[in-house]
């Protein structure tokens, strides 16, 4: 196995139906060509930040919702300790309410990540086929498409979501959720159909459709999957996106509701804790908002590299 | 060129009235101008409430309210009636814009010059402890909840102006009332700066990120190397072929973030007071106040259109490999 | 009377009854006593003499300072209904004259700056002769009279359905206001009783200027959203910012009671209340007056000697309420049995504990649905029902002894003697208000202890809630009612059957002939043995809890003499004319 790493052509052209890594075709090497996915896990191992960005987030995503359920006080229970700082039986603190702030900031976690990767996942779903449709049909089709996707892009996500939400208020987090993704869609579709538009011409797109494959069959087989490397990279910034917007919500008094809690909630009501000397309450939601969204950040950025190679070469 | 500008223009008619519908379909269903007073204690009579209804035009189809309020601003200037007593929205609208407009372009320009400055560094210098620096930097302003920054920064303001017994840099409103000259003007910078800063930063980091990422595309590129091969001196051909390429993409990004600079213009208001277009836009939500929300999405709506045409034209005009039939 | 409205940390609840004064009666009340120093204190003095000299002192002469309101200044006639807050009125206050003050002691007196005397002369029919101050004239020369009092009753009295008045109780009794001696002195006729006249014609709105601007509407309208060109109280308009943030009011050199000591004094507006305390440590202001908060509590607190705060018991109290409309609570046979059982087993000191005594460690559970400790006739009128004191036991053999079946928590729900099973009942509260829910969920598990569910659910629109309108409704609430000064008056349409703030549907005989005698009477004792018979009868039939004055706090740099709390509608800047800075 060598050991260098390839100077690769652009990763996302190698494969004519890079859907299935094992059909791989014949080449006149004598070496094992790698496929995609290790090519890829390669790079992405090299971003160190990356890498341990990963392990912050799946701590962080266990600690919520394993450990929270598990953790001896719930979120609603009143303890008897009010505004007691951090200690071995309160490792957060806790409220002038006698709230534990660990069991809120582990609920606030969860609420936090299930609006964003609900966002994340709905927002990428709508705006991926949107974008390839719009791309792969071009014309009058793509103007539409495409500008109605300009419409929602006229409209500053914090605001609408501000309107709407607050009309949801009673609702639950799933509305916000369906809220945020319903307007953060259209900037997934404007990159998915950038795409789209260049990969519709190449030669294996060409082949697929005159041998009478479907649309439907071209964009989800052909097409999509080499966008896949973009399509990851949006997700996780759809996903940090949301983290602070939900947060910003929650500030402004429009995001989730008592008796629920997230990150962002936790933080606008702690607002004057810190000159109040409850320091805990204002600290550890933050730290909590930050070590997500900075590791998803990270690991956006690794993505990006892994997936294209192009920024790490420098010659001049 | 003025062909390009003239067909860009005239699509984005369309796209603002079709917008101007579909913000005023968002506020219909987020909007109701009748709770606050319906709320009220003791209940005002009925006829009070259909008054208020009257005036508001609320008991009437959709289509025909949206034709109303169109043709009222369109035709008469005129932005309809407030629910917020002793509100007009025209009134409103200029000074809350007014306000805005000091903020943003102030963090705006200073997070350009940041961002410029830190993509340029980071690039030429790519992984030296500078780049790590300024793109860990880049990344936790990235992640970092603006409201919570900001909340921090004003709490070690006012404690470093008790610690200095000066109290310049204040962390509430625009301006203290009722000072005149001088005075006035540096009172106005003293407020300025916080929310400067907070707003700036959260531009900044995306923005330097970006900077660097367009900065590396241009030197990896082969007209830079034959630059250098020319005998151009190093800096020579940073400045004059590399930044002046490089900042084409981030010009763009500038203009195409402006609905995001308004989102964070919203949250860095609320934090630090600024009766300017986020404290508008947060007011008229709690008061359901139709008209007001719907006037604030029409200007930002505008200005995210103009900006966009703009970032369009920009990308023409500075970049050469680009020509317009 | 109103109910809080939602987000308290944003807003404050609407002042009822329009009532506020500008007091100059009470100036130098002795030397300043110990209640002045800097630091901080939670005792309550409120409704006490000890309220109404709190931080008294001689000013020097001159000098500014900047008060905080929670609003922008957007409308500037508090008579009407849309201006009728409390903050406006701490900005008109000094600007509009009252022949009465209501003091912090929650006592009524005669301004004597504006007033010779007020008296009653007659009880059939009810006449009021009220002689106003030769000297008294607005700010432009133009002399305070009888024109004053007709323009204040005619907008006021209903007559004109255009006219949106903030209320209309008491001017609507009156058949004429009419003027004499130049117009220095008003006589006003009642066509019915109306015990609280003291109440009426408090800051007046000039009626010359009214003139200028139209007929009644369109100069009602007018005041709305003008600033007063002239003023009937210590300080004149000089200037407010374009964006209605700051007010900036200058002596008024023509006032003709005591001069004001301070040059200026700004109004600024943070309509955020957990900023304050930063903008009050930034000394971007003087003094602020916000609803205390632990938090906003704390960071004061932490401010140490650097100001001088206060939290005081207010005349706004919290209280959970049945609706009787509700076939279980309201049901004719054991109703009332369930509805005492579920009250017995509230403990209302869990709730206090939890809630304002973390910052208000003097809070103790309220006891009376009519007044307040303080108030002249105040009475414990609900413990002896054994209402709120956590007693679940008491509660269970109330129930099982009355036939109720499956008694307790988890036997599968409590049913009624007749079998009826009891429903899940629907609470409601405030949305985003945490000390709401906080007493919410204590009653929900209480009553979970009895066999009885409570669905806890936010409302965004407790008007429409407790009125049930649109779709709204509830089963159990908890909310706020703000007393006044003037009880009488303002109970009367809480608990009468169809009454305009009886949401619950309560109704009983014997309430409503006790409350329409108070508020009928101009007999002090008679109003107060008659609020207090009703409170006990509403506590017997177990329709609402009191549990708690809802608190006061107000803090301020200790260089500032004569600023302390008012709870009533006047709030503080009742006498703002003598406020100053220490010399």
């Amino acid at each position: 196995m060598p050991e260098l790493p390839r100077e690769d052509p652009e990763p996302t052209e190698i494969t004519p139906s890079a859907g299935s890594e094992r059909q791989y075709p014949e080449r006149e090497f004598t070496v094992k060509a790698r496929t995609q996915t290790q090519l890829v896990l390669r790079r992405f191992l090299q971003h160190r930040l990356a890498v341990v960005s990963v392990f912050v987030l799946l701590a962080v995503i266990l600690l919520a919702f394993v450990g929270g359920p598990l953790w001896k006080y719930s979120y609603t229970d009143i303890t008897p300790d009010n505004s007691v700082p951090p200690s071995g039986n309160h490792p957060f603190g806790t409220d002038n309410l006698g709230y534990d702030e660990f069991a809120r900031v582990l609920r606030g976690t969860q609420r936090s990540l299930e609006i964003a990767f609900s966002v994340a996942v709905l927002a990428t779903a709508i705006g991926t086929v949107w974008g390839a449709v719009a791309g792969y049909y071009r014309g009058w089709l793509d103007s539409l498409m495409m500008r109605i996707a300009d419409l929602f892009l006229t409209i500053p996500i914090l605001a609408a979501g501000a309107l709407l939400s607050h009309h949801f208020q009673t609702a639950g987090w799933w509305a916000l959720a369906l809220v945020i993704a319903g307007l953060a869609w259209p900037a997934v579709a404007r990159i998915v159909r950038g795409q789209t538009l260049s990969l519709r011409e190449k030669e294996y797109v060409e082949a697929a459709r005159s041998m009478g494959a479907k649309d439907g069959r071209i964009i989800f087989r052909h097409i999509l999957p080499n966008v896949i490397g973009q399509i990851i990279v949006v997700v996780t910034i759809q996903i940090a996106f949301a983290i602070l917007l939900e947060s910003s919500l929650s500030y402004l008094g429009f995001g989730v509701q008592p008796p629920d809690t997230s990150l962002g909630a936790l933080i606008s009501n702690a607002q004057s804790a810190l000159q109040g000397g409850l320091w805990w309450l204002f600290y550890f939601p933050g730290i909590f908002i930050i070590l997500i969204s900075l590791s998803v950040n990270f690991i956006g950025d690794g993505l990006r590299d892994a997936f294209d190679p192009s920024q790490q070469r420098v010659r001049a | 060129m003025l062909a390009f500008a003239l067909r860009r223009l005239l699509v984005s008619i369309p796209v603002f009235i079709l917008s101007t519908f579909l913000v005023f379909l968002l506020v219909t269903w987020g909007a109701d101008p009748l709770a606050q007073l319906e709320a009220k204690n003791p209940p005002p009579s009925q006829a009070v409430i259909n008054q208020l209804a009257d005036q508001l035009y609320i008991n009437h189809s959709i289509p025909a309210r949206y034709w109303h309020w169109f043709s009222q601003l369109f035709f008469h200037g005129n932005w309809g009636p407030s629910v917020q007593s002793g509100t007009d929205i025209g009134q409103l609208l200029s000074t809350s814009l007014t306000l805005t407009a000091r903020l943003v372009i102030v963090a705006t320009i200073l997070a350009v010059i940041l961002a410029i400055i830190a993509g340029v560094v980071s690039a030429t210098r790519q992984y030296s402890k500078t780049d790590y620096t300024i793109t860990l930097i880049g990344f936790l302003f990235l992640s970092l909840p603006v409201f919570w920054f900001a909340i921090l920064l004003k709490q070690a303001v006012v404690n470093m102006n008790n610690s200095l017994n000066w109290y310049w840099l204040s962390t509430y409103g625009a301006n203290t009332p009722g000072l005149t000259g001088w005075s006035a003007f540096s009172d106005a910078i003293g407020h300025l700066v916080l929310p400067t800063i907070v707003l700036a930063m959260s531009s900044y980091a995306s923005w330097s990120r970006f900077q660097r990422a367009s900065m590396l595309d241009v030197l990896g590129s082969d007209y830079m190397r034959l630059a250098r091969a020319k005998g151009l001196s190093r800096r020579q051909v940073m400045i004059r072929h590399g930044l002046r390429t490089a900042l084409i993409p981030l010009t763009t990004q500038v203009a195409l973030d402006t609905a995001a600079i308004l989102g964070g213009a919203v949250l860095t208001e609320s934090v630090f007071g600024w009766q300017g277009m986020g404290t508008m836009l947060v007011n008229g939500i709690n008061a359901g106040d139709f008209n007001v929300i719907l006037a604030w999405l029409t200007v930002s709506a505008i200005i995210v259109i103009v900006f966009n045409l703009i970032a369009d034209l920009l990308y023409g005009v500075l970049d050469p490999r680009i020509r317009h039939a | 009377m109103s109910g809080t409205t939602r987000r308290p940390l944003r807003r404050r609840w609407v002042a009822m009854c329009a009532s506020v004064v500008t007091g100059l009666l009470l100036a130098g009340c002795g030397g300043s006593n110990s209640g002045s120093g800097s630091g901080g204190s939670d005792t309550s003095i409120s409704g006490t003499a000890a309220a109404d000299t709190f931080n008294s002192g001689t000013p020097k002469q001159g000098g500014s300072v900047t008060w905080t309101i929670e609003k922008t200044m957007d409308n500037w006639n508090i008579l009407s209904a849309d201006g009728n807050t409390f903050d406006y009125a701490q900005v008109v206050n000094p600007l509009t004259p009252s022949p009465y003050i209501f003091n912090p002691s929650y006592s009524v007196t005669l301004n004597t700056d504006l007033m010779v005397s007020a008296d009653e002369t007659s009880t059939s029919p009810q006449t009021v002769v009220y002689k106003i101050q030769p000297n008294a004239v607005w700010s432009d020369g133009t002399p305070i009279n009888a024109d004053d009092f007709i323009y204040n009753w005619q907008v006021q009295n209903g007559t004109d359905a255009n006219i949106a008045a903030a209320t209309t109780t008491g001017y609507q009794d009156i058949t004429s206001v009419t003027g004499s001696d130049n117009g220095k002195t008003v006589t006003t006729v009642y066509k019915t009783p109306f015990g609280d006249w003291k109440s009426l014609f408090t800051n007046m709105y000039p009626a010359h200027i009214a003139k200028e601007h139209g007929n009644n509407e369109a100069s009602f309208n007018w005041f709305q959203t003008n600033p007063l060109p002239v003023s009937g109280g210590p300080f004149v308009v000089s200037s407010v910012s374009g964006d209605k943030t700051s007010v900036i009011l200058k002596r008024n050199t023509k006032y003709y009671g005591k001069q004001s000591p301070l040059d200026q004094l700004t109004f600024r507006a943070i309509t955020d209340a957990s900023q304050e305390p930063t903008a009050l440590q930034n000394r971007e202001v003087d003094g602020i007056y916000p609803q205390p908060q632990t938090t906003l509590v704390n960071q004061l607190k932490g401010m140490g000697s650097q100001i001088t705060y206060k939290i005081d018991a207010g005349l706004g109290f919290e209280h959970i309420d049945f609706n009787l409309k509700n076939s279980a609570l309201g049901n004719a046979t054991w109703g009332k049995t369930l509805r005492t059982a579920m009250f017995t087993a509230t403990d209302r000191n869990a709730i206090l504990t939890k809630t304002i005594q973390q910052f208000q460690s003097s809070a103790v559970p309220l006891n009376s649905r009519m007044l307040v400790p303080g108030q002249n006739g105040y009475q414990d009128n609900v413990t002896q029902f054994g209402l709120g004191e956590g007693n679940t036991a008491k509660a269970e053999q109330l129930l099982t002894s009355a036939g109720f079946k499956n008694v307790g928590a988890g036997k599968g729900g409590l049913e009624a003697p007749d079998g009826t099973k009891i429903p899940t009942f629907q609470m409601k509260y405030t949305v985003g208000n945490q000390i709401r829910l906080d007493t919410c969920s204590l009653f929900a598990s209480e009553m979970a202890q009895l066999g009885i569910n409570v669905a806890v659910t936010p409302t965004d629109n407790l008007g429409a809630t407790l009125t049930q309108t649109g779709g709204n409704g509830y089963d159990i609430v908890v909310f706020a009612w703000v007393n006044t000064p003037f009880p009488s008056s303002a109970n009367q349409p809480l608990y009468t059957t169809g009454g305009g703030g009886n949401y619950g549907g309560y109704s009983n005989k014997n309430v409503d002939a006790w409350l329409a005698a108070a508020a009928s009477s101009t007999d002090t004792a008679t109003q107060i043995s008659n609020l207090n018979k009703a409170d006990q009868q509403i506590s017997q039939d177990a329709y609402t809890l009191p549990l708690y004055q809802k608190p006061t706090l107000i803090a301020f740099y200790p260089n500032l003499v004569n600023v302390r709390d008012n709870a009533t509608s006047m709030g503080p800047t009742y006498n703002a004319g003598q406020w100053g800075l220490k010399s």
